[in-house]
């Protein structure tokens, strides 16, 4: 594990409930016990499938979401009780759908120096100084500053969410999914931007994504989430060359490649409900090798192989 | 080889506003008798339109031209939209991207899937719907298929949506099954679920399919036969194997150089990215559609149209291109 001096974010055993009112105000768990660490310009990709609580850990980074419990550090420093504003400018974050996230009603310039504006360290002059600095960066020159979220496609959107994230001057940035909703030949440009203004800024990113090809692309470590749960965190080599867990190489055999004759085995079932979690293993439903004992005993987290992983049989 | 799906010089243009803008231009292909062919293309580029077209969905705005349209024996330029209605869902079906949205919310699995039996074989009697409802389920994978009959869409996985809309699309037994992004909206492990299950019932039904998607591993993995389809004309198309290998169009070639790969060793490295953006359908581009951002283009392109390249015994594959490479 890397040491506290390059430490930049935390994670420590994080538990989110939500109160249901579907099932007589009985309270769901959507993450159990999740814990990890982001390095200085590292990048944390998090993989695993859509309702595995992915975006819900991102929302707790950002305190979109309150966690019901568990540490949240920066720096060593907790900051789930300080004023959004102390930590919100370390902590930024781009968004999946870059439709809905930019404000239909304001202009390029003004959506990116939003944030800045909101920090209160600068003057406003100032802050649109720099935004017009940031919009340019990010490959936006100054024909584009005036326009609405509507008259740009969908890659030059992505570019005004990366703008909007980097201004403050982070040390971190959460992407969540950020090019699923691009087309193939602009993904590349999105990733080489993020990869760009990583190695500018020093910037640590954490990941989510189900493209498992950008994540191995991108990524330095791996967490590996199911049902709520850490199943494997470990580096990137480790995981995508030698995965440990049946659902980390359940995730990799699905994945499609082109070149490489597709594996024939594929995982069965769906994950299960959130009002009816399964006993044990949160995996034992779904995975091939299950034992009388992935039915009985929740498997710890334990060092296996230079990486973490959560399972009865290795 | 018999051809089960024949479109030459396919055209659909939309009147707006600002005229007519043409959204497919001569677009041709062929389907084989029980292959799959699969359309590639991103989002725009008119993969969609075009699928619409063949099956006579198009909005009331959209005209279409063709010189050739022939499914089986049939030439659906000049069927009448009578006859068109018999052919839909019964010969031709086709499922969409979103399971979530294309079920109605309102009403059971059950009655949707019965409302598409009634509709192609209204001599069966209610419990012979049933039974056949149950039956389509069955074989579409879903455990316990009489219990989910009075299943709500939101009560289904988008996985088990996806698997419904299969079932009702495969209800009258079509001879060719459109499936426009089939995945896309999925999840990976259950992506794979419902690719494998469309071939299994393809081959069991004895169908012919097209496979629409964004996706070139999909391609590669499941379509033996490929259609690539860039701002609204097919640029290159041939056999899979062949295209995938060794490209002929700089914009297959480009595309497949811009995908990360899925392995650690390039970890951090630039991408090849393909500059600027996919034109919209308001663009109008003289000459080749992506001399704007094609590394070789030269003057040729800028002016002149390409047209496909003949094809020579050895290549299975043509493209469309001043300049094509290998």
């Amino acid at each position: 594990m890397p040491s506290s001096v390059e430490l930049v974010l935390e994670a420590r055993n994080i538990v989110k409930r939500y109160r249901s009112s579907a099932s007589n105000r009985r309270s769901i768990t959507v993450l159990d016990g999740i814990s990890c660490q982001l390095t200085r310009q590292q990048t944390l990709g998090i993989i695993g499938e859509s309702g595995c609580g992915k975006s819900t850990l991102a929302k707790i980074f950002m305190q979109i979401e309150p966690a019901s419990a568990g540490e949240l550090l920066i720096d060593g420093q907790r900051y789930q009780e300080l004023p959004l504003a102390d930590f919100r400018p370390k902590i930024q974050m781009i968004f999946q759908d870059c439709y809905s996230s930019l404000n239909p009603r304001k202009k390029a310039l003004n959506i990116v120096a939003e944030p800045l504006i909101v920090a209160g360290k600068y003057s406003k002059e100032e802050c649109f100084v720099r935004a017009q600095d940031t919009l340019s960066q990010v490959g936006l020159s100054r024909e584009y500053w005036h326009r609405y979220p509507h008259m740009f496609s969908g890659g030059q959107r992505q570019r005004i969410g990366i703008a909007r994230a980097i201004i403050t001057r982070p040390q971190i940035v959460i992407c969540d999914e950020p090019v699923s909703a691009l087309d193939i030949s602009v993904q590349a440009q999105i990733i080489n931007l993020l990869l760009e203004l990583q190695e500018n800024y020093q910037l640590s990113y954490l990941v989510i994504s189900h493209d498992l090809a950008v994540v191995s692309h991108v990524a330095n470590t791996i967490l590996v989430m199911y049902f709520g749960k850490v199943v494997e965190y470990g580096s990137v080599e480790e995981i995508f060359n030698r995965p440990q867990h049946p659902y980390s190489k359940a995730l990799l055999d699905s994945t499609l490649t082109i070149g490489r004759q597709k594996d024939r085995h594929i995982v069965s079932g769906d994950i299960p409900s959130l009002y009816d979690p399964p006993s044990g293993c949160v995996f034992h439903s779904r995975c091939p090798l299950v034992q009388d004992i992935c039915k009985q005993q929740v498997p710890e987290l334990r060092s296996v192989q230079g990486r973490q992983v959560a399972c009865h049989l290795l | 080889m018999t051809k089960i799906l024949t479109v030459e010089n396919l055209a659909v243009r939309f009147q707006t506003n600002a005229g007519f803008v043409y959204a497919v231009k001569d677009f041709s292909f062929t389907v084989e008798e029980g292959g799959i062919l699969g359309i590639v293309g991103e989002s725009g580029s008119g993969k969609s339109i075009a699928s619409l077209a063949i099956l006579n969905l198009l909005p009331n705005n959209a005209e279409m031209t063709a010189n050739k349209l022939i499914f089986q024996q049939a030439n659906l330029i000049a069927l009448s939209r009578a006859s068109f209605r018999q052919l839909r869902g019964r010969q031709i079906a086709m499922i969409f991207q979103n399971p979530m949205t294309s079920l109605n919310p309102c009403y059971t699995v059950g009655r949707q899937l019965i409302e598409t039996i009634k509709v192609h074989q209204p001599q069966l009697s209610p419990a012979g719907y049933r039974q056949q409802a149950i039956e389509l389920l069955h074989q579409v994978g879903i455990a316990a298929p009489a219990e989910q009959m009075t299943s709500y869409p939101h009560q289904l996985s988008g996985g088990m949506a996806q698997r419904v809309m299969i079932a009702i699309a495969l209800a009258c037994q079509p001879k060719l099954l459109i499936a426009d992004e089939p995945t896309t909206a999925l999840d990976m492990t259950i992506r794979r679920q419902i690719l494998e299950l469309l071939v299994d019932l393809k081959n069991k039904n004895k169908m012919s399919m097209i496979l629409i998607t964004h996706d070139l591993s999909i391609v590669y993995q499941y379509c033996p036969s490929l259609v690539v389809v860039y701002a609204g004309e097919v640029v290159e198309r041939g056999a899979t194997q062949q295209i995938l290998s060794s490209p002929r169009h700089p914009y297959t070639q480009a595309l497949m150089r811009a995908l990360p790969e899925f392995s650690t060793e390039q970890r951090g490295k630039m991408l090849a990215a393909i500059e600027g953006s996919v034109p919209g359908i308001y663009d109008k581009i003289s000459g080749c559609p992506f001399h704007p951002r094609c590394g070789y283009a030269t003057e040729l392109c800028m002016t002149t149209k390409p047209n496909f390249d003949t094809l020579d015994e050895n290549k299975q594959s043509v493209s469309k291109c001043h300049h094509p490479l290998n």
